[in-house]
């Protein structure tokens, strides 16, 4: 009997012991165990208000602005319903004595948010403000690094209506300049003929330069290249020889406007001849009995840039029957926001190039500035960027940057275009002055449920 | 008198062996619950250091980064338990092309335990890994990644 | 002494029994503390889960716009940083609500996101991932289960108040808590035109407006032009304020039985098919031939549309009927850039419609449900992060929850 006693004490004693620590051993509420990320949650609530610099521009007004309550009405529309918030603004003072940061406005749907809340912040600046920008140098990591923009004087240029090349020349040097180890302004065909011997202008290196073709349609040709052999075909040949130089210096060549290659041109060499439009020192290339022989410069352009043993004279027509409008495509369009240059979005383009030249002449589209769009079955690219590179290699031999659109041109394009490329980085200074820059910190907390 | 023998013969070993059983048992189910314990937490640490490797990877494969080194500290608990913890990751391609994507296997090693965990994130293919070993309680524990000119993004652990 | 002898065997048997019944309560209490913490586990996998779907592209970066299976599963927009998702990436995903559509000219069946009569995304199981490959390329495959939904924080509805004499339409604007009030809702407001003779195509106009709402997020606007409720028109609104976008739709057509139906064909190639209704669903002869107008329109940084012209040679019109002998019609959109499709359709000169069909997830601002559902699952964590698609506000919310069936035993 006794033992049987005993065992019964023994059992009230495990019982009390497992009671007690049953008191103690309590579960977490599932809030607490499987909570929501509210720091990340206060992130991007901060991210999404400021998506279009609206939460810049509001902490920056004054307390009794109405853009206040628009702040507060979009808290409480983008956050659930049982989530509070309480957003507040420091004023960040700079200076080493005193405080760091000053409070100076909050707002909040809810008096106090409990013990679970959690918090971020996020730094804004003063719209006022103007920030020092430093931008990357194209080719400052080697490879280049030079901009050559042909302003020849002997030279005239065709569907630039309403510009002179040298004023084009000059508008693109105040915007590409800046982005460039160095840029040269190439005065005259003679220095265009230094260059493609491969001889510097002003020490700078002549290899993987990019060069800007200023004259639209039309295409500079020095001297030394009016002559036999280059003057075959009207020339043709001599845009042959350039796509074989592009090729063999890694050139960008950048055609602005038009169809490339369509005309050359040089003033005292031509003097006595015209484009058939009345312009003299210019002539059509290809062959005088064809009416479109004008189309055979690029497809010899093309031909050099192939490194193509034998020139082939070839008139093959490389764009559509009829204008369509383009846009610009999305990769342009947001360097448009990051480079602050805003060309229209819609262009009209009539000497888009037809996309079987990249098999045919191994091309590979490295940017394409405008949509491709399609014509009776045929795909057109009215703005691209195409590397040459051989089969099985993986190396870039000479690029064309060909902006096949109507005059007049808009040097914008080829601006955004070079930019779009190169992507160089634009480095914005530290702001530092009194009153450019806000904290705003998103508490929130969680209302309701377990 | 023959049943108190009996008594004695069955009821004392019985005694005795629960004066080692009970102790026994009590150490074995306490082992299975610290174990499970430790190896969660070795989880949830190996998913975050995956999860930190692969974000790494994705902001410095942005077109936008050239050439550099980024360094992350993961912010990871140096000890679980009071045990550190050692790991090292194996790189390895999803298929046989040239441009697969591969998959690297973080394995994690609790110090002094044989308690380990694997996780696996998938990268680009562009990704290289240096062998290196990451060691939760030294002051240099940390994720780097280093972007050259090509593209190509070498990942490794700080020591 | 037999007494004695029993007391033992009572005693210890019932001794056995509370130590075995003891050791089983506390450890049930311990595992039930251990199942605690993996589900702690889940939720802090739940939040990694959720960022490495939001702030990757995924591989190739592009995907989305391409027609391959991804190696890598992100849906981040490839030419941004922080919470961006690309409209495209999230169009491939295959949903897991609607009903699939099956169309018997092509034999493919369609994932299918409708968002009311008129509103059709459907694209073909070919090209949409599919949640088990989804979840095999992040690691959860067989592990985890997991919901992933992306829904518009603003909510623009619109209803029709009056048919005619003049049409009124009413907008509200509602966000996930409260509604916007005093919001600027920019709208657009599209018109068919059923004119012609036998066989002709129908013709649209478009009128632009803005219009504040009130306090309550509410607004109603007017059109005294519309005097005949026969008038079909799609009506197309953008409520902005504070950089919160949502976007709100609606139609009235008089063709409700023979319509267009909007196929996705070729991501790569931005090529829809047009098909005709009784091809998807039969309702019985006659059945009409109907002739079609497609356009394309984007969405300006002024929160106009901007139309962008569509090649007749694509298809920018054309004839659909139902059966054999009768191809669907195909257009290409020009353009990569979000937009939304607009197809109106003519049946007579009485009976047409409009249909639209967003490019890019966000232009009408569709919702998204991926993934398997977590009812009845024994512990679901959720973590939600607030997002942009194309700068329309999104909240992406995903729910996570393990496979390996852990419980409390004993």
């Amino acid at each position: 009997m006794m033992r049987t006693i005993e065992v019964f004490l023994v059992i009230i004693i495990i019982t009390a012991a497992f009671i007690i620590s049953s008191f103690y051993a309590v579960l977490p509420q599932p809030r607490q165990v499987s909570p929501l990320n509210l720091r990340r949650l206060a992130l991007t609530t901060l991210q999404t208000l400021d998506v279009d610099y609206d939460l810049s521009e509001t902490v920056f007004k004054p307390s009794n602005d109405t853009a206040w309550g628009e702040l507060q009405i979009v808290l409480s529309a983008c956050l659930p319903p049982n989530i509070v918030y309480n957003l507040s603004v420091y004023e960040v003072i700079s200076g080493s004595s005193g405080e760091l940061y000053k409070f100076t406005k909050s707002i909040s749907n809810v008096e106090s948010l409990g013990v679970s809340s959690d918090a971020s912040s996020y730094l804004v600046a003063s719209s006022n403000v103007t920030f020092h920008v430093t931008p990357e140098k194209i080719g400052q990591h080697g490879g280049g690094g030079t901009l050559y923009i042909l302003n020849c004087s002997d030279a005239n240029g065709w569907w630039i209506t309403g510009y002179i090349a040298q004023s084009l020349a000059e508008d693109l040097y105040k915007l590409l300049s800046p982005y460039f180890v160095k840029t040269i302004m190439v005065q005259n065909t003679e220095q265009l003929a230094q260059i493609l011997n491969n001889n510097t202008l002003q020490g700078e290196p002549v290899q993987n330069a990019v060069i800007i073709n200023t004259f639209g349609e039309a295409v500079p040709i020095p001297s030394a290249y009016c002559k036999s052999q280059f003057s075959t075909d009207n020339y043709a040949r001599y845009c042959y020889f350039l796509g074989q130089k592009v090729r063999l210096y890694n050139w960008t060549w950048v055609s602005i406007v038009g169809y490339p290659f369509y005309y050359v041109s040089n003033k005292q060499n031509f003097s006595s001849s015209q484009n058939t439009y009345g312009i003299y020192g210019m002539i059509r290339v290809g062959r005088p009995e064809h009416q479109d022989g004008g189309q055979s410069g690029i497809n010899a352009f093309l031909q050099g840039l192939d490194n193509r043993t034998q020139y082939t004279y070839d008139r093959t027509k490389l764009i559509p029957d009829k204008g369509v409008v383009v846009t610009l495509s999305r990769q342009v369009l947001e360097a448009c926001n990051y480079y602050g240059i805003y060309p229209s979005h819609n262009q009209t383009s009539t000497r888009a190039l037809k996309s079987f030249i990249l098999s045919d002449y191994n091309l590979k589209i490295g940017l394409s500035i405008f949509n491709n769009f399609t014509v009776s079955g045929t795909v057109y690219n009215p703005g691209s960027l195409y590397q040459h590179i051989f089969k099985n290699d993986n190396k870039i031999t000479g690029s064309l940057l060909a902006l096949g659109l109507t005059r007049t041109p808009d040097i914008r394009l080829t601006a955004i275009s070079l930019l779009s490329y190169y992507k160089p980085r634009l480095y914005r200074s530290e702001y530092n002055a009194t009153g450019t820059s806000r904290l705003v910190i998103l508490q929130l907390g969680q209302v309701g449920g377990i | 008198m023959t049943h108190i023998t009996i008594e004695y013969m069955i009821m004392l070993p019985m005694l005795i062996l629960q004066i080692f059983l009970f102790p026994l048992t009590a150490s074995w189910l306490m082992n299975i619950w610290v174990d499970s314990r430790r190896t969660l937490a070795l989880q949830d640490v190996a998913s975050h250091l995956g999860s930190t490797i692969q974000q790494l990877y994705f902001s410095l494969n942005h077109e936008t980064i050239s050439a550099g080194t980024a360094t992350y500290s993961p912010g990871l608990p140096p000890f679980i338990e009071n045990y550190n913890y050692v790991g090292n990751a194996t790189l390895r391609k999803v298929s046989g092309s040239a441009d697969s994507s591969k998959v690297l296997s973080i394995t994690l090693t609790l110090a002094k335990t044989k308690i380990t965990v694997t996780t696996l994130v998938t990268l680009g293919s562009n990704v290289l890994w240096r062998p290196s070993v990451f060691v939760s309680n030294s002051t240099h524990a940390c994720v780097s990644a280093m972007k050259n000119a090509t593209g190509t993004i070498t990942l490794y652990f700080g020591e | 002494m037999t007494g004695s002898t029993i007391d033992h065997l009572v005693s210890l048997m019932v001794f056995l029994g509370a130590i075995l019944l003891f050791i089983g309560l506390f450890n049930q209490t311990i595992q039930t503390a251990i199942l605690y913490q993996r589900h702690r586990f889940i939720a802090t996998k739940c939040s990694d889960l959720l960022d490495n779907m939001l702030l990757n592209p995924g591989i190739p970066l592009y995907w989305g716009k391409s027609n391959c299976t991804p190696t890598g599963f992100g849906l981040q927009d490839p030419e941004f940083m922080q919470y961006k998702l690309s409209p495209f990436s999230l169009m491939r995903l295959r949903s897991s609500t609607g009903e699939p559509v099956y169309y018997p000219k092509t034999g493919l069946t369609y994932s299918n996101i409708t968002m009311g009569f008129g509103n059709f995304l459907l694209v073909p199981y070919t090209k949409a991932i599919n949640y088990s490959t989804a979840a095999s390329l992040l690691g959860v495959n067989g592990t985890y289960g997991f919901q992933l939904t992306i829904t518009p924080i603003i909510t623009v509805s619109i209803s029709e108040v009056q048919p005619k004499n003049p049409l009124r339409i009413s907008v509200n604007v509602t966000g996930t808590g409260f509604p916007l009030s005093n919001a600027m809702v920019s709208y657009c407001f599209l018109t068919v035109s059923l004119t012609g003779g036998e066989g002709a195509y129908p013709a649209y106009t478009m009128k632009y407006g803005n219009v504040s709402t009130d306090e309550k997020g509410s607004v109603l606007i007017e059109f005294a032009e519309v005097n005949d409720d026969k008038v079909s028109y799609a009506f197309i609104a953008y409520a902005h304020l504070s950089g919160l976008i949502g976007v709100g739709y609606h139609e009235r057509v008089t063709s409700v039985k023979q319509y267009i139906i909007p196929f996705i064909d070729d991501l790569a190639e931005r090529r829809v098919l047009i098909a005709h209704s009784y091809d998807v669903h039969y309702f019985g002869p006659p059945n009409a031939e109907l002739s079609y107008n497609a356009t394309f329109v984007l969405l300006t940084e002024d929160f106009t549309l901007r139309e962008m012209p569509m090649e007749n040679s694509t298809g920018k019109v054309g004839k659909v009927n139902y059966g054999v002998g009768n191809p669907y019609g195909v257009v290409t959109i020009p353009t990569y850039n979000p937009g939304i499709l607009v197809i109106t359709y003519r049946k007579s000169a009485v009976e047409g419609g409009v249909i639209l069909m967003p490019w890019g997830m966000s232009s009408m601002a569709f919702p998204v449900t991926f993934g398997e559902d977590p009812l009845g699952k024994e512990w679901v964590a959720t973590d939600i992060r607030q997002v942009l698609v194309n700068n329309i506000a999104y909240q992406a919310k995903l729910a996570l929850w393990s496979l390996e069936g852990y419980q409390v035993i004993g």
